[in-house]
């Protein structure tokens, strides 16, 4: 099956000087247009400009679309209002992870689910016993404004909307419709197919005097590492088949998107599936990428690895730890890699803009005597 | 940690005085409380941070006055001291490794090994006869033109003369911080005060007294007096030995030697607030330092004679095209950079007129890079070496700390009785930017000079 366009796709062309293409969720993406670590670090700087249109983005709507979000994922997406949203996950019969999303009330009877893994069948299926209509957004273009001046870009070219944090607006821009959200690490430009360019280029334009790059899929990872999100896909392995027992919430730290007071899909799994495990950061100070491995506290087993990369931004490599205990203090040691042990997020990214002259020179600069 | 206690005279006692809180001394600050030692810094500025300063030059635009960027800071060092969670965001630099990088981080390694295997024994500072020699020594009868093509750094040499080839171990740019070199500052500010070090703003050292040929202690200008079992000067090399000591404190040779310790060209830097983002050029090009086509062995011989270079070597940077906080909104801060500058002009000291010759000159630069740029200046602020020293207390506004040739380089840096970091006084320690590290890394100096100290302190106890 050959690869898809993404609607930013021309432009992509263009700025991609390394011509480094990799393929995420069938869509053709840039890895990076230049340098990867320049890219990552833009996002703290100024912003940066990412193509997120292979993410799976479905709707649910009619039927009983509130039974359906209340049953299918674990917190109440039911009780949700419109333009606002939670991050779920979904489970299996057992109580495995299958996904990781962000669930958005559209309407009064109509959901978008927004994740980095698509789990189609599933949740289809699911959706189909409560006579609730599926669709999917793959043509539509999907575009990340991140960074502290992204709210500044959007002023500039004219887009004076401002939606609240986790939730999103629709809005005309000069002709255009589009939705402009704030779901993830930034803002969120939701438009159809043909106007993807016309955005593009007038973020492009706009951005020019507010540092924008734009930035391929390497540098999202890297931010989004940064900033503590631990996707299905990229970070964990879901469950893909029914009754499969593993990972459970528990095994993956992420049972705070678990609502216990709530009916849902697979809670009976969840609730026997033992201990929490918490998930957390590691500084590590081996030089290269370190394979998922047992984590260890003066010769003891105390947590597993899961997935590292180097950090640009701290220069030195990043990885998520799952803890079956509360954290030691000091060092622990992933092989023969010392490593120290931080909560999440590393470092978050900041939307709001740079600080004011007077903000600079209140500011505390240490504790003189 | 140990407390601070009272000395016989009621003056106050550290583990380690450290004389001015700009990079190294907030480095070796930071490692030394760390490790549970009592440790104060002095600095005579308002705020801690040496040349890790953000300055508002004109109202709403900023900018780093002495540098845009230092000496790329060690990573295990950015590491050990977390400073980007603690508020420095550096830029990564793109560029082509060089065969100088693993000559310079092997210097950094033996100086770092040396501080760590304690005092000689045999012959303080004098090398032995199987003594390896310091790593890079062969640059010292290399010329800069035979190995490098173009240079684009505006640190002045005249490139045909031998061992220019020196100046190419000096540290290469570390990024640009968010929100300019103030940021490193605060970061390492943090640093230091979060291990426990306590810092003396606004006060300056004025002499440091002996004991038995030992540093004992440090005078400050307002009277207080801080005992410490060991002394850490991070100002340059004159200043420490030549405005801390009473001359007949010192041999007669030693104070000779540092007399004649040569300062580097001095630079000026012209900071540019532009009422426009020049947004009709390049983006791409924007963000990246611009160097300006000079005749840097006319501008050599022009700074020898105390004359302003037609030529200098230059470099452009429009900072705010990585930086937009440096700047209004729509509008942009742009630096230039010019090497070569003469801390004293062979006819007298920088006038009003020569001041604004050196500006127009500067503001050409700026116009070749960037054209169409000169037309939106709306502000800007030129500082000269003597400005630099005033505001730093560096002598001769010299930012590299003395000049990079083969008599003061490598384990000849500043003079063979005091390479590394142990100076021929016992108790003091020299980390500013005329120690072998200074010019090559940033924070090097620093953390060397805290192991130096650990390692004696501890053989000592």
């Amino acid at each position: 099956m050959s690869l898809l366009a993404t609607p930013f796709h021309a432009r992509a062309v263009e700025a991609n000087r390394c011509n480094a293409w990799e393929n995420r969720g069938g869509y053709t993406l840039a890895r990076h247009y230049g340098s990867i670590a320049e890219e990552a670090v833009a996002a703290r700087f100024g912003a940066v400009l990412a193509d997120l249109s292979w993410h799976w983005r479905a709707t649910f709507s009619g039927g009983d679309v509130d039974a359906f979000v209340a049953q299918a994922f674990s917190r109440n997406g039911a009780a949700l209002a419109i333009g606002m949203s939670l991050d779920v996950l979904w489970l299996n019969d057992t109580g495995a992870v299958r996904g990781r999303g962000r669930l958005v009330r559209m309407a009064a009877d109509r959901f978008l689910l927004l994740s980095p893994q698509d789990d189609r069948d599933w949740l289809f299926f699911a959706a189909s016993l409560y006579g609730v209509a599926c669709s999917e957004h793959a043509p539509d273009g999907l575009l990340a404004l991140i960074g502290p001046t992204a709210r500044k870009i959007l002023t500039a070219a004219g887009l004076d909307a401002d939606p609240p944090p986790s939730g999103l607006v629709s809005v005309s821009w000069r002709g255009i419709d589009l939705t402009l959200s704030r779901l993830g690490l930034g803002y969120e430009l939701w438009c159809d197919a043909d106007s993807g360019l016309i955005i593009w280029d007038r973020l492009v334009a706009a951005g020019r005097a507010f540092a924008l790059l734009p930035a391929g899929q390497a540098a999202l990872d890297i931010l989004e590492a940064e900033s503590g999100l631990f996707l299905p896909g990229r970070d964990f392995a879901p469950a893909r088949e029914g009754f499969a027992p593993q990972p459970t919430p528990q095994a993956l730290g992420l049972c705070s998107l678990v609502d216990r007071s709530h009916a849902f899909n697979g809670k009976a799994g969840f609730l026997a599936a033992g201990r929490d495990t918490q998930l957390s950061g590691l500084l590590m100070g081996a030089e290269t990428e370190i394979a998922p491995r047992v984590l260890t506290h003066r010769g003891a087993a105390i947590g597993n690895i899961l997935s590292s990369r180097y950090s640009p931004a701290l220069q030195r490599m990043i990885g998520f730890a799952l803890l079956s205990g509360s954290w030691p203090s000091g060092e622990v040691e992933a092989g023969s890699a010392p490593c120290r042990i931080v909560g999440l997020p590393f470092l978050p990214i900041g939307l709001s803009p740079a600080p004011t002259a007077t903000e600079r020179a209140t500011e505390g600069a240490g504790g003189p005597v | 940690m140990a407390a601070r206690v009272a000395g016989a005279a009621g003056t106050l006692r550290y583990d380690v005085c450290i004389i001015g809180a700009g990079a190294d001394g907030l480095t070796a600050a930071a490692h030394l409380a760390a490790r549970g030692l009592t440790v104060m810094l002095i600095e005579r500025g308002a705020a801690p941070g040496g040349r890790c300063e953000t300055a508002e030059f004109t109202p709403g635009f900023f900018a780093s006055p002495f540098a845009d960027e230092l000496p790329a800071m060690p990573a295990e060092i950015f590491r050990n001291l977390d400073l980007a969670r603690r508020g420095a965001i550096l830029a990564p630099c793109e560029r082509l490794a060089s065969f100088v990088d693993p000559l310079r981080a092997a210097v950094i390694a033996r100086v770092q090994a040396d501080a760590a295997g304690g005092t000689p024994k045999a012959g303080l500072f004098k090398r032995a006869a199987d003594e390896a020699p310091f790593p890079g020594e062969a640059l010292s009868c290399r010329s800069r033109a035979e190995l490098e093509a173009v240079s684009t750094s505006a640190t002045l040499c005249d490139p045909a003369l031998g061992g220019s080839a020196l100046t190419l171990l000096q540290g290469t740019p570390g990024g640009l911080v968010v929100g300019g070199l103030g940021a490193l500052g605060k970061a390492l500010t943090r640093a230091a005060t979060e291990a426990g070090a306590e810092i003396s703003l606004g006060v300056e050292v004025t002499d440091i007294r002996q004991r038995r040929g030992r540093a004992v202690a440090v005078v400050l200008a307002d009277g207080r007096e801080f005992e410490a079992r060991a002394i850490l000067s991070t100002l340059d090399l004159k200043r420490t030995f030549l405005s801390l000591f009473a001359w007949n404190e010192l041999p007669k040779a030693l104070v000779e030697r540092i007399g004649a310790f040569r300062p580097a060209p001095g630079i000026a830097r012209l900071l540019v607030a532009l009422s426009a983002f020049p947004a009709k050029l390049d983006p791409a090009l924007l963000r990246h330092p611009i160097a300006v086509a000079a005749d840097p062995e006319h501008a050599y011989h022009a700074w020898k004679s105390g004359v302003i270079p037609q030529r200098p070597p230059a470099t452009v940077r429009l900072v705010s095209a990585v930086d937009p906080s440096l700047a209004p909104d729509g509008a942009a801060v742009a630096t230039v950079t010019l090497g070569g500058i003469a801390h004293r002009l062979f006819d007298g000291p920088w006038t009003h007129e020569k001041r604004s010759k050196l500006q127009a000159l500067a503001l050409t630069f700026l116009e070749e890079a960037l054209p169409g740029t000169a037309a939106t200046v709306t502000a800007s602020e030129l500082l000269v070496p003597p400005d630099i020293e005033n505001r730093l207390g560096l002598s001769d506004g010299d930012l590299l700390g003395g000049e990079m040739s083969a008599a003061q380089m490598l384990g000849f840096r500043p003079f063979a009785e005091c390479r590394g970091t142990r100076t021929p006084v016992k108790g003091l320690y020299l980390a500013g930017p005329s120690s072998t590290l200074g010019p090559l890394a940033t924070g090097a100096a620093g953390w060397a000079a805290a192991t130096a100290i650990l390692c004696d302190l501890k053989e000592e106890a």
